[in-house]
């Protein structure tokens, strides 16, 4: 256990120090659109939370309050689900038949110039046709059994 | 063989290619990447062709059509989904492509993808049909 009377006083330089380290937990910088470099202040987002930012009908927004960061991607989508069809995203327009079944969940851990973990719920991209051809090649046909080819029964 | 990608404009000018990503997959795995070129270029983008890397005509996989649905909810409109064999060239849309208030009346929900019997217009131009040579190249045909 740490005794208080252990702890340093403060002096001007560290008072400075930390002071300028709590400016920077909330402060970003970035670049505005006329390239200008400008701060704004980060998100109130606790250590284990994250901003969850959702894609969906050509349109993106964040959820107004931040997630649990290990949540699971069933849940988020779950979530967004239900925050959409609200219409309770700004950014996003209510949509009630919403279906997020074949969305992804992309984890980006916080970092230095961003202080705060980030959820994106986006769209699935694979194209395959393994669930066809059983993961094989015949180059005349499709393969419709795993391990042989169902019209010119070529094996594996 | 492996499969590949192209994604394309409005025009059917290519916006960016994927070919094998040097995992040993040989189908297309999920992409951030992919998904970020598509939501970029979402006010041009006419929709993906890949390569299914045999010959003769061909249907998209359960994969594929979920891709194809979940994209399209995630851009907002429907696109178009060449699937391309050492072979042949096969157009896909949804039964509900034309536009979502004039649904198709036969329409089995958000999978229904359905094969266009014909192209019409700049699928037929040269720049068009040279991309597929591109695919099947990067497919290992």
């Amino acid at each position: 256990m740490v005794n208080e009377r252990d702890w340093p006083e403060p002096t001007v330089t560290t008072l400075a120090k930390s002071m300028r380290e709590v400016e920077d937990e909330n402060i970003l910088r970035r670049l505005n659109m006329a390239n200008e470099l400008v701060m704004i202040p980060a998100p109130n987002i606790p250590e284990n939370m994250a901003k969850l930012t959702i894609t969906y009908n050509g349109q993106q927004g964040d959820l107004p309050d931040p997630v649990s960061y290990d949540s699971t991607d069933g849940d988020l989508k779950q979530m967004a689900a239900e925050s959409v069809r609200q219409g309770y995203i700004p950014g996003l327009d209510a949509v009630a038949a919403v279906d997020f079944t074949d969305f992804v969940v992309d984890r980006f851990p916080a970092r230095d110039d961003v202080p705060y973990h980030r959820l994106s719920l986006r769209p699935k991209t694979p194209f395959g046709d393994r669930d066809v051809r059983g993961g094989h090649d015949c180059l005349d046909h499709q393969w419709i059994d795993p391990g042989h080819c169902g019209v010119c029964h070529e094996k594996e | 063989m492996i499969e590949a990608a192209m994604v394309f404009d409005l025009q059917g000018y290519p916006l960016y290619w994927r070919g094998p990503d040097g995992c040993g997959f040989d189908t297309i795995e999920d992409s951030r990447t992919l998904w970020e070129v598509l939501w970029e270029n979402r006010c041009r983008l006419g929709g993906v062709a890949h390569t299914h890397p045999w010959k003769g005509k061909t249907s998209p996989s359960h994969t594929d059509v979920t891709t194809f649905a979940a994209v399209e909810a995630g851009i907002g409109r429907r696109l178009l989904w060449p699937i391309v064999t050492m072979t042949h060239v096969n157009y896909f849309v949804h039964a509900n492509w034309w536009s979502a208030a004039d649904r198709h009346p036969d329409s089995q929900g958000p999978l229904d993808y359905r094969e266009l019997t014909e192209v019409w217009g700049w699928h037929n131009n040269t720049h068009w049909l040279s991309n597929f040579l591109g695919l099947r190249q990067l497919s290992g045909g």
